[in-house]
């Protein structure tokens, strides 16, 4: 049998179609149309690096990061299973000699690549940041340090897509469906934790006690893990990049940050794409691998 | 007929024994309380082309999609040349070629590439994709559109293209559901001598429709089918001695309707007798011998024929026989 690698991506038509064929365009467009709509985003991405290269701003960076994520990765994907039951093509491709983790992996795989060049679009930009910011390190560290932030945001995307992957298929309706389960998860990784830090702050106002993620060093290097905060942290990448900021010097960080929620966030991804691929394979009587 | 492994098979005219290309068992789909098909049981041979009729509703899509591994029957299966369907289907499906009523189609490709990616999701070795490719634009006469972006593709003409799809790995049952429906008469005729190319090919075809008419001229085998159950199935010739035990002769006579009748009546090969119009509508027992020998007595008893026709009962007065217009 054939390594999965060569089954997944090099011999997946399902891999190749999704990155080139389908993002292709159909009807070709005048160079002023290409220009007028590249344009726009071209002149923000230089300004925004002007600005962090002139005030550093590394945390503004990852914000931004993890916002354009939070909202490319479950609109690249949501659509993935749900066209095919839309426009009738899921009987077709069941009916080839794929197999199931072809099938998914394909899809999920093809907008992967896709989150690799989003994301490798921040880094010019956190290199800037760091340099300008960071006068307290050395520069091997710095790179240590947007590795990490890398690794931190990129494998929280790769779980929100292969959720959403599970949920277009499992929803097993056409792109209405789709972009309902699309504005549903905005609702969740967006505006949900917008409202979660104004009750924080409001907390806080009242006289709360501070309920910070970040005084985690307090409780040990390893009861954090289980303690209440453990899944918002899991949910929000956010604080897990800002706290590589925040504890980029400290002799007291706690063990593994930021290597570990990353590690968490595939483990969970792997899961989901698991359950997924079995869940196609028992449905359509297909191999699994 | 069943050998030592359990395969299916029927001895041919000398005795020797030849595999059934594809033998329905039993097949049988529940939906809850529905019962969609009801032990549906028939076989097929290489090179038949199989009419599967009924109003809508009646279970041919459900049954042509158990027959294409996409629905698990409730109980029963089919033998696709030795392979079960149920038990394996992924053995099955490289022999099954499918065609649902309602496809899609691939957004942002060209036709080419659209075959290329089940010429590859199919498993065609990368050497013979091409060729593979080739032929199938060729028989399905798209070459000129090979280039052409699927969308911008007429009806007719992505019915024809996934028809191309279908064929690409070859197999050796086409499953063809409404395959026309949607399409203008010239797209139909089409449709109707590429169908008709690919059972020459030696290939079974089953073809699923309400629209009479398409069907008639090219399958050599019906199955009707109302609310699940499959009330016939067979040869049409069969099928249509069997609904007509008596022929149906009109006859036009110079000399007037009433005197033709009454002559015909004194015959003993005549049950009965009708006036329509001007001409003599009878019912006539017994073969063509018979029936020429009528028509030389007519003539040499002095009655001026002007047309003597035999009409023949078509698919769509077999249905409307054996159906009773109801639904699962």
């Amino acid at each position: 049998m054939k390594p999965l690698w060569q089954r997944w991506v090099v011999e997946n038509p399902v891999f190749r179609y999704h990155l080139l064929g389908q993002t292709r365009l159909t009807v070709a467009r005048p160079l002023w149309q290409v220009l007028s709509v590249a344009l726009p985003f071209v002149v923000i991405y230089f300004w925004l690096a002007y600005q962090v290269a002139t005030n550093g701003l590394p945390a503004l960076v990852i914000t931004l990061e993890v916002f354009a994520l939070w909202l490319l990765a479950p609109l690249m994907t949501h659509s993935l299973f749900a066209m095919e039951f839309e426009k009738a093509t899921w009987d077709m491709l069941v009916l080839t000699r794929l197999t199931a983790g072809q099938i998914v992996m394909g899809k999920f795989l093809s907008r992967f690549v896709m989150l690799l060049v989003f994301a490798s679009l921040f880094t010019p930009l956190l290199w800037l940041a760091a340099n300008r910011e960071f006068n307290d390190m050395a520069s091997p560290l710095m790179v240590l340090w947007g590795l990490k932030v890398q690794w931190v945001i990129v494998s929280w995307a790769i779980l929100v897509s292969a959720v959403t992957l599970w949920l277009s298929y499992h929803l097993r309706r056409g792109m209405v469906a789709a972009a309902a389960s699309f504005a549903g998860q905005v609702f969740v990784l967006f505006i949900l934790p917008i409202f979660w830090a104004l009750f924080l702050t409001l907390l806080q106002i009242a006289g709360a006690p501070d309920p910070s993620y970040l005084r985690l060093e307090t409780l040990g290097r390893f009861t954090w893990f289980f303690s209440w905060s453990w899944l918002p942290i899991v949910y929000n990448p956010i604080v897990a990049a800002v706290g590589l900021f925040e504890f980029r010097t400290s002799p007291n960080a706690p063990f593994l940050w930021g290597i570990w929620q990353g590690i968490v966030y595939l483990i969970l991804a792997v899961a989901v794409l698991w359950a997924l691929m079995a869940s196609v394979a028992k449905a359509t009587r297909k191999r699994l691998l | 007929m069943e050998d030592g492994e359990g395969r299916v098979g029927r001895a041919d005219r000398k005795g020797r024994k030849v595999m059934a290309m594809l033998e329905v068992r039993n097949l049988r789909k529940e939906f809850g309380q529905l019962v969609a098909v009801k032990d549906l049981s028939f076989t097929l041979q290489p090179g038949d082309i199989f009419g599967y009729i009924g109003p809508n509703g009646a279970g041919k899509t459900t049954t042509l999609r158990m027959l294409a591994t996409l629905l698990e029957p409730t109980s029963g299966t089919a033998i696709i040349n030795g392979v079960d369907i149920v038990k394996e289907p992924e053995a099955a499906r490289p022999l099954i070629g499918f065609m649902p009523d309602f496809f899609g189609l691939y957004e942002g490709i060209t036709a080419y590439e659209y075959l290329a990616f089940f010429a590859e999701a199919y498993g065609i070795p990368p050497a013979e994709r091409k060729q593979v490719i080739e032929n199938v634009l060729e028989l399905t006469d798209l070459t000129v559109k090979r280039d052409a972006n699927v969308e911008t593709l007429s009806r007719g003409m992505q019915q024809r293209l996934c028809l191309a799809k279908t064929l690409l790995h070859d197999p050796l049952l086409l499953l063809l559901d409404e395959p026309a429906s949607g399409l203008d008469p010239r797209a139909r005729a089409e449709l109707k001598e590429l169908l008709k190319e690919i059972g020459a090919m030696g290939k079974i075809v089953i073809v699923s429709s309400h629209i009479l008419p398409e069907l008639s001229d090219f399958c050599n085998k019906i199955g009707i089918i109302e609310k699940g159950d499959l009330l016939l199935w067979g040869d049409v010739e069969t099928i249509l001695r069997q609904l007509q035990p008596t022929k149906l002769l009109t006859i036009r006579c110079l000399d007037g309707a009433e005197k033709l009748s009454e002559w015909l009546n004194r015959q003993p090969e005549i049950v009965n007798t009708q006036i329509v119009n001007s001409t003599v509508q009878a019912q006539f027992v017994g073969d063509d011998e018979a029936q020429a020998e009528l028509l030389r007595r007519l003539i040499l008893d002095g009655h001026r024929i002007a047309t003597f026709t035999e009409t023949t009962m078509d698919l769509e007065d077999v249905f409307l026989r054996v159906t009773k217009g109801e639904v699962a």
